[in-house]
Order: structure tokens, then sequence, then C-alpha cells
């Protein structure tokens, strides 16, 4: 299921759906950028920002682990939730909550959720420019 | 299980020729068990932000990142 069609049925909240997203019911397997050329979408949205550079982080992870139930303590078959609070309200209102059945999950879940902020990461160049936009203004 | 296999055979390795700068691949060892603190994911960070560049020109050999654009005042 692409991250698109994820948010869609969460906006449409419904109750029966087959997602686990934040209280909602379910299972969900996301398989985004798993081919070349749904990457090169992405590739292309930031080279039309000059002076960007593309990170890509693989987590190398065989299928069969995550089919595997894990004890709640190791949530290592997900990657970690990574962004910053104003940006996932956009999409998630309210805010997402660490949901006591998400946490519980064996296989596909996030014991612990880390936000991180782009200042924390330090992306001098994009943030310096956005911020001198900014303050130009 | 068998979604689960479907997705693995049609997954496609990142190559540099598709135009990203970095890339650093987490092995099942080196994901922590326990999951993810902060502290993993910017450690995580800076172990990408420190990996060389692999990127690669329409050519298809290695290219230089080209410096950010400065902001003309004014």
């Amino acid at each position: 299921m692409s991250s698109g069609r994820l948010v869609r049925l969460y906006r449409q909240n419904k109750p029966r759906s087959h997602v686990s997203w934040y209280g909602m019911e379910g299972t969900a397997l996301l398989h985004t950028h798993e081919t070349s050329s749904q990457r090169s979408h992405w590739i292309s949205i930031a080279r039309e920002f000059p002076g960007t550079t593309v990170w890509v982080i693989v987590f190398d992870t065989p299928y069969d682990v995550s089919s595997n139930p894990l004890p709640p303590s190791r949530g290592r078959c997900c990657p970690p939730l990574i962004g910053d609070d104003s940006w996932l309200c956009r999409y998630y209102a309210p805010p997402p909550q660490m949901h006591p059945r998400f946490v519980r999950r064996g296989c596909g879940t996030v014991s612990r959720a880390s936000f991180i902020a782009f200042s924390d990461h330090s992306y001098i160049d994009y943030l310096g420019r956005f911020q001198g936009k900014t303050t130009q203004q | 299980m068998h979604v689960l296999s479907r997705f693995a055979s049609t997954m496609e390795p990142p190559r540099p020729r598709e135009g990203y700068d970095k890339l650093i691949s987490l092995t099942l060892e080196e994901q922590p068990s326990a999951g993810y603190t902060r502290q993993d994911v910017l450690a995580i960070l800076q172990r990408l932000r420190d990996s060389p560049s692999v990127r690669v020109n329409a050519h298809g050999t290695q290219g230089t990142i080209q410096p950010p654009r400065k902001q003309v005042d004014g």
C-alpha cells in the first residue's frame, strides 16, 4: 500500500479498513520506494531545489524477519519515525500518539517513535537559505 | 507472508545512477534490537552525512555535487 493511499484511508477514517495507523485497526504494509521508478519521482522533486542533496538509508532486513512475531521490545523490523511535529501535523490531525495496541503488536510495530526536528540533522545549506529568505521578507 | 514475498521479489536495490548523493545500508545486525532511540537516529544521520558521495552523472561516471546557489540579496 502506498503512503498516499494510507493517508487517504486515514483521512477517510474508515473504521474497519486494513490499516493500522495510530489507533486504527488492522495491518499496514508499506512498500514505497521499492523500485527505481518510484524513487526517481522523489529524486526529481528534490532536484527542483538546487543544492538539495538526496540521501538514502536502506534498512536491509530479510522479509522473513518481518513475518516472525517479535517481542514488544524489538521493533527493528521497521524504520524509526523521523519528522518534525509541524510537518506531521499537516498530514495527521490530531498529532500522532502512540496507541497501546500499536506498540504491542509484534510484526510491523514501532516500539518507540523518535521525532527528530529538522534542526537536529543540520541541513545547514537548506535551512540557512530557507531561514535567510524568511527573514528577508 | 505471501505479500512480503511478493514485495521482496519486486524490490530493486538502489543504484548510484538513480541520482542520489549518498547511501548507507543498515544490516539487521546494525539495527537496534530494542527500537530506535533519538541517539540512534542521530547517529545514523551522522553516519550518512560522513559517507562519501556516490552520485553518478548521466555519463555513468562519478560526478561532484554542485554547491548550493547563494542567495542574491536585493
